[in-house]
């Protein structure tokens, strides 16, 4: 008998940027979610909070399930990459456009993942359509993301949090396909266009 | 545009390598190591775009070059420039349309090219959400698409770029449209682990788009 194999995907970004909701939206069921009443200075921005980590299942195949972990959004949390990290496929950052603390907690969260991590990343600009929300390219300068693509999503959405997940995948899928066949470099034989 | 296939290779293989290449009788080089062509700015650009005009052009890899500077033109801001503003003859138009026919359905990476000054990504992002909206790229349709002949020149620039920089890739070899069978002895063979990789994702992309 066949054993079911297990992919991973990471929801994650400073507090109050929509993960819980992304991890909603992409799960047949959710199977935990750990909010808690804040009682530190994330009280003055939400209700609830997560404090463990939001989990959720897509079950795609017979053969396979994605896994759908967001993860808290505060930085004293990076430790759990150690863990999440291994069989994972990607991992998608929320930030919230609006907010200045967002951002810097991002970098904080982003620095600790470009060196420890390294799996294909996109970050979500959430609450594009509030007032005062920086655009994706200020955003992009102020994180220093280098390659790594901004999108603006509603997360609230569905569809956006569909079209955030399938722009990772098509980004690590060019990337997988490309790095195999990456070795008929050499083969001489250009009668293929890839 | 043989000249295409073996950018594509030379870059996607991040390997030092040297680009041989022909312009009437004259034989020319351009170095390539850590993702970055050789030269300044606008050496790189022009020959760049000699290489995409030349009909014969050769890449050699090895790690034995002695570039002659350090200066050096990160990938992406290089074929950038090259194609600001490039403008083709009928015969390069040709090449290029009839290399389009030949692309397989695609993939298509989203990648920040504005940061590069690209002067056309907004068409590339047009041919994002089309890759996007239908699960697959034709470039066929893509192209044929364009409003007008200016909008067809700026389509086949972003072809050529999106091409060259590994930002496309074809659906079939990835097990995206095939039959499951078919994916799921792709994903057993032992011998494919990015083979498999490429299933796994295949197969969460199609399960996501239609949720």
């Amino acid at each position: 008998m066949e054993e079911k194999q297990v992919v991973k995907l990471v929801i994650t970004g400073p507090v109050n940027a929509g993960k819980t909701t992304m991890v909603q939206n992409l799960s047949d069921s959710q199977i935990a979610a750990t909010d808690v009443a804040p009682s530190d200075q994330v009280a003055q921005l939400k209700s609830m909070t997560t404090v463990g980590l939001d989990f959720g299942i897509l079950k795609i195949d017979e053969h396979l399930e994605l896994h759908l972990f967001g993860t808290p959004g505060q930085s004293r949390f990076n430790f759990m990459w150690n863990i999440l990290s291994k069989g994972a496929i990607g991992a998608i950052f929320l930030v919230d456009s609006t907010s200045e603390e967002s951002l810097n907690e991002m970098r904080k969260m982003y620095d600790y993942y470009e060196e420890h991590v390294g799996l294909p990343v996109l970050v979500g600009a959430t609450k594009q359509d509030l007032p005062g929300a920086k655009d994706v390219d200020e955003i992009a300068a102020i994180l220093n993301l280098g390659d790594v693509m901004v999108v603006p999503v509603d997360a609230r959405e569905k569809e956006g949090s569909k079209m955030l997940a399938l722009t990772l995948l098509g980004n690590a899928l060019v990337q997988a396909s490309a790095e195999a066949g990456e070795d008929d470099f050499d083969d001489g034989d250009y009668d293929d266009l890839f | 545009m043989n000249s295409l296939v073996y950018l594509r290779r030379m870059i996607v293989s991040q390997k030092p390598a040297r680009v041989d290449y022909t312009v009437g009788s004259t034989t020319k080089s351009i170095y390539y190591e850590r993702s970055g062509f050789e030269g300044t700015h606008d050496e790189v650009s022009r020959k760049l775009r000699e290489i995409f005009e030349s009909r014969s052009v050769e890449v050699i890899t090895s790690s034995d070059f002695n570039p002659m500077s350090n200066k050096r033109v990160f990938a992406p801001q290089a074929i950038a420039s090259a194609l600001a503003g490039y403008t083709f003859n009928a015969e390069m138009r040709a090449s290029l349309l009839s290399f389009a026919m030949r692309l397989p359905p695609l993939i298509v990476r989203l990648y920040p090219m504005q940061r590069y000054a690209f002067q056309d990504n907004s068409t590339y992002m047009k041919m994002h959400m089309m890759y996007q909206h239908n699960g697959s790229l034709r470039m066929q349709s893509f192209i044929s698409q364009a409003e007008n002949t200016r909008d067809e020149m700026i389509r086949l620039r972003v072809l050529m770029a999106t091409y060259i920089l590994g930002l496309i890739a074809p659906l079939n070899s990835t097990g995206g449209n095939s039959h499951t069978a078919t994916r799921e002895m792709r994903a057993h063979n032992p011998d494919g682990r990015r083979g498999k990789k490429v299933s796994i994702l295949s197969r969460i992309i199609s399960r996501i788009r239609g949720l």
